[in-house]
């Protein structure tokens, strides 16, 4: 993460969680192939996808983003495995479907859950997917109850439609913001310490503080760490 | 199964060097001469017996197979030939599909007793002679080579060391990751070797840095001793087993049991899953289990008509685990996550499978009655049944095993019959185009030969024919000068109308119109005396053959012509359309012409007269290519040269010849144009078709050089 001249490079994964057949995988293919129907897609897989997006930071920064989307399997038997997936990510979207206020409920699962192990650490936003449904008048939707609740736990929220492409690239926008900001906040923190792009070394820096430093000064001594 | 067949095939063989012989279960499937022959030497030499199967598989060079002790090509194998490492447990995989019922525990045990005995023997030098060529290929400059070897044993030395000094294994982990970190950085730095190389070669470089260090210290630091790695694995082998009797339906998954296509695939994932123990080093590891999911993927996307999801990702990779019940597969886990370059296992593809598969480890060391939907009676008897239930994807892949085999040898066997029967048609077919291709070429043959007696026939007894034309003609044109001059003056100017519409360039013309000039002294001797004779062997030879008859009356039905116009018409224009034909009847008319200029004077004076005209009607337009004529056909044609150097005994025939020719000159030459439009190469072309045809062609044009420069 080498701050360049003009823009700044950014990698960060982002976990999409929720309940089974709330969109997940319909909002992950909308915004990386603006495909909605995913019989016409040629990829092979639409679990694990890249994205790079450029935009201009509010601060001024010419901010290059290199998004890593996890989809997730959503089903209640699979649930326990959600740390798994979400350590060492920067980012959680959280999908629940207009029309359900079952996988609402899920939600707020998750997001006790993810407080509970990895804190603040990740950023979330809580997504309402389907909105297209009410706009057909198949479903009715009062999205207050679910704004408040998304900020009284912190997080953004957003009504989306992959179906009618609405709201999916402001959302992942919005969400790589409040990831840089995250991570800014986070390098100041820890601002002798630069390198932060791993968490696995970032948990390693706060448990031995020398051999990181040892590490700092670099190739000089190599046998240092071992011989400590 | 489709990996199945090759395998079995190729193991009928005796395993011997160049062995052409079939081996026998009983010599370890050697054949009898080869198995004594390894049985002498291993007494001799006391090594152990490595298992036949990786004998074969990794011994390539069978020359000096059976004296040549395994160790040192396991190492090199292992280390740097990953495809043939890769063989070798794809053929594993397979014995475990053969017997998948008891195989499983036996191959484990089998396999960790052979597995360490594989690498204790790894001798150190080969792996480093090996390395070092690795190290060469990359592209890189020497001082970063040298860098790279420093960076490579500072790590290498403080693994060793942290290993002998008891240091715990995350602890060796540590360094590990410090290691990549730094070397990663060090590759980044400015103003160092490793700046200006591209990012490919960095990565090879970093793949090969983790190759390096990990293959070293795969034996100490794979499920090592100090945790319960080992423990770990045995617990999930066993519960895997346990859980045998889960299918896709427990699952909610899609996959289908039972389809042939769906099956491959999970056998190839199931193929990859298994690779991956035997591969040593953790990138090596973790492209297995890339390869693995893929295949799943590809598998989903089939099945369900698009790219899948996680949703259904993730229970089918939990089946696929199930069912391949990798070995080791915890040690194998720890191994990569303790390892790995962090960046492959945190982000990117491979770090999505590689959480996916922990995942699916998870769920099955957690998996509970609720998990997969049943009672909890059901599912501790279930559990509890293990061996009866056990069965159910096992006979059914017993089964769908052999169907499948079935249904490929059925596959096979259409094949070929379709192939037969394609084969029959084609020879049907060819029969018949063999049949058409005959009767045309009989049909071309026949009217070939219809069209064609009378070509050959003058060419090919030119001697007699030019007697026969200086005879008939002299005969006739006397005659008919005798009797009706003026008819015959009209024939012949008919006739030349006639051929000069069609014919010749003005060269020939002009050659063959001089002729007569030079000719006149000795040739109305000759033709006198030779047209008696010849009129003699007309009669003789009209009845004798064919060819003599064509062309007697072809020749005698001249005579009449220039008495009879039209008769005369009608015989040529049939005749036009042949080129020799136009020839044998040029011989006819220009003799009619130039033969009466010799012997009878007066009659000769009007017709030359015609023929001057002819000449200077043509010549103006030729005299340019007159001059030039002579020296190109000289050139081009020998038989011209050597004719002109003719001795004096030849010179009798020769004159006759000539004057035969020379006969010729206004018509032929008139009726030869359409052929010639190249002087050169008509000449060429009649060489070729006969010594005679060329014969002619020379003489008159040598004649007719000559004679147009007389003319001139």
């Amino acid at each position: 993460m080498s701050a360049e001249v003009s823009t700044t490079n950014f990698t960060f994964k982002v976990v999409l969680l929720g309940e089974g057949k709330v969109g997940k995988t319909s909002i992950l293919l909308r915004f990386v192939h603006d495909q909605f129907n995913k019989q016409h897609l040629s990829t092979i897989q639409a679990s694990f996808l890249n994205k790079k997006i450029n935009f201009e930071h509010d601060d001024g920064r010419n901010c290059r983003v290199n998004l890593n989307i996890w989809d997730t399997a959503g089903q209640e038997m699979f649930h326990s495995l959600g740390p798994i997936y979400y350590r060492n990510s920067q980012g959680a979207i959280l999908v629940y479907d207009v029309s359900s206020a079952d996988s609402f409920e899920k939600i707020k699962m998750w997001i006790k859950e993810l407080k509970k192990v990895v804190g603040d650490e990740i950023v979330c936003v809580i997504v309402g997917n389907k909105i297209d449904l009410q706009k057909e008048g198949k479903a009715q939707y009062d999205p207050e109850p679910h704004s408040q609740y998304a900020k009284s736990v912190g997080a953004l929220h957003f009504l989306t439609s992959a179906k009618l492409n609405e709201n999916i690239d402001d959302l992942f926008l919005e969400i790589s913001k409040l990831m840089i900001k995250a991570h800014d906040d986070k390098q100041q923190a820890t601002a002798t310490l630069n390198r932060s792009n791993s968490m696995r070394r970032r948990l390693r820096v706060e448990e031995n503080e020398t051999d990181v430093n040892i590490h700092e000064n670099s190739e000089a001594s190599n046998s240092r760490c071992c011989g400590r | 199964m489709y990996s199945l067949t090759k395998p079995r095939i190729e193991s009928l063989k005796c395993r011997g060097s160049n062995c052409e012989y079939y081996g026998n279960a009983q010599w370890d499937l050697y054949c009898s001469k080869c198995y004594r022959e390894k049985v002498m030497r291993e007494r001799i030499v006391e090594r152990r017996k490595v298992p036949a199967q990786q004998q074969q598989q990794l011994q390539p060079q069978p020359i000096s197979h059976h004296s040549r002790s395994p160790e040192p090509h396991h190492s090199t194998v292992i280390i740097n030939d990953d495809k043939k490492s890769k063989k070798r447990n794809i053929l594993e995989v397979i014995t475990f599909k053969k017997s998948p019922n008891t195989a499983s525990k036996e191959k484990e045990n089998k396999k960790s007793q052979q597995r360490p005995e594989v690498r204790q023997h790894q001798p150190i030098e080969a792996n480093e002679v090996a390395q070092l060529e690795t190290l060469k290929s990359l592209k890189i400059s020497d001082r970063a080579r040298r860098d790279f070897k420093t960076l490579l044993k500072a790590l290498d030395k403080s693994i060793y060391q942290a290993y002998h000094s008891n240091a715990s294994i995350d602890r060796i982990s540590e360094i590990m990751q410090n290691g990549y970190v730094r070397f990663k950085d060090f590759m980044e730095t400015k103003d160092l070797t490793f700046y200006d190389v591209p990012t490919e070669v960095k990565e090879q470089a970093l793949e090969f840095f983790e190759k390096c260090i990990m293959t070293h210290h795969y034996k100490y630091l794979f499920s090592p001793q100090n945790t319960d790695d080992e423990e770990k694995d045995q617990a999930i082998h066993k519960r895997i087993r346990q859980l045998s009797w889960i299918n896709a339906k427990h699952l909610v998954c899609s996959i289908d049991e039972v389809n042939a296509e769906v099956r491959d695939f999970v056998y190839s994932s199931i193929t990859e899953l298994v690779a991956m123990d035997s591969f040593a080093t953790p990138h090596e590891k973790l492209e297995c289990i890339v390869a693995c999911c893929r295949n799943i993927f590809t598998l989903l996307k089939q099945t369900s008509g698009g790219p899948a999801s996680a949703d259904e990702f993730l229970p089918a990779l939990i089946f696929v685990v199930l069912k391949a019940n990798p070995i080791r597969l915890h040690s194998n886990l720890n191994y990569i996550n303790r390892f790995s370059n962090a960046t492959f296992i945190m982000s990117g593809e491979s770090g999505y499978y590689f959480t996916n598969l922990c995942c699916a480890i998870n769920f099955i060391e957690n998996l509970t009655y609720e998990s997969v939907s049943l009672t909890k009676e059901e599912f501790d008897d279930l559990m509890s049944n293990e061996n009866h239930i056990h069965s159910a994807w096992e006979s059914a892949l017993m089964a769908c095993e052999s169907l499948n085999i079935i249904s490929s040898n059925m596959k096979i066997m259409k094949d070929l019959n379709t192939r037969s029967h394609r084969f029959d048609d084609d020879i049907k077919l060819f029969k018949v185009d063999m049949k058409e291709f005959k009767d045309d070429i009989l049909k071309k043959v026949s009217s070939l030969i219809k069209s064609k007696p009378l070509n050959i026939k003058p060419i090919k007894t030119p001697f007699k024919v030019r007697s026969f034309l200086s005879g008939t003609g002299n005969f006739n044109i006397r005659r008919s000068s005798s009797s009706d001059s003026s008819s015959a003056l009209a024939a012949a100017r008919q006739l030349k109308s006639n051929i000069v519409t069609a014919t010749v360039t003005s060269d020939d013309k002009n050659l063959l119109l001089p002729n007569a000039s030079m000719d006149e002294t000795n040739f109305e001797s000759l033709v006198q005396n030779l047209s008696d004779t010849l009129q003699m062997s007309t009669t003789a030879h009209g009845t004798s053959g064919m060819l003599s008859t064509s062309n007697s009356a072809d020749l005698l039905s001249i005579s009449p012509i220039f008495g009879k116009p039209s008769v005369f018409d009608s015989a040529i224009t049939p005749d036009n359309d042949l080129i020799k034909g136009i020839r044998n009847i040029n011989y006819d008319i220009s003799y009619d012409i130039d033969s009466p200029e010799n012997s009878l004077a007066e009659e000769i004076a009007q017709i030359r007269k015609y023929t001057n005209l002819v000449t200077q009607n043509t010549e103006p337009s030729s005299t340019a290519t007159m001059t030039m004529s002579k020296s190109d056909l000289e050139e081009f044609d020998p038989l011209m040269m050597r004719e002109q150097r003719s001795t004096n005994v030849l010179k009798e025939a020769d004159n006759l010849t000539k004057s035969l020719i020379d006969d010729s000159p206004d018509a032929p030459s008139l009726l030869e144009q359409p052929l010639m439009p190249i002087k050169s190469n008509p000449l060429a072309e009649y060489k070729g078709l006969s010594s005679q045809s060329s014969r002619i062609q020379t003489i008159s044009c040598e004649t007719g050089q000559h004679s147009s420069n007389t003319q001139k």
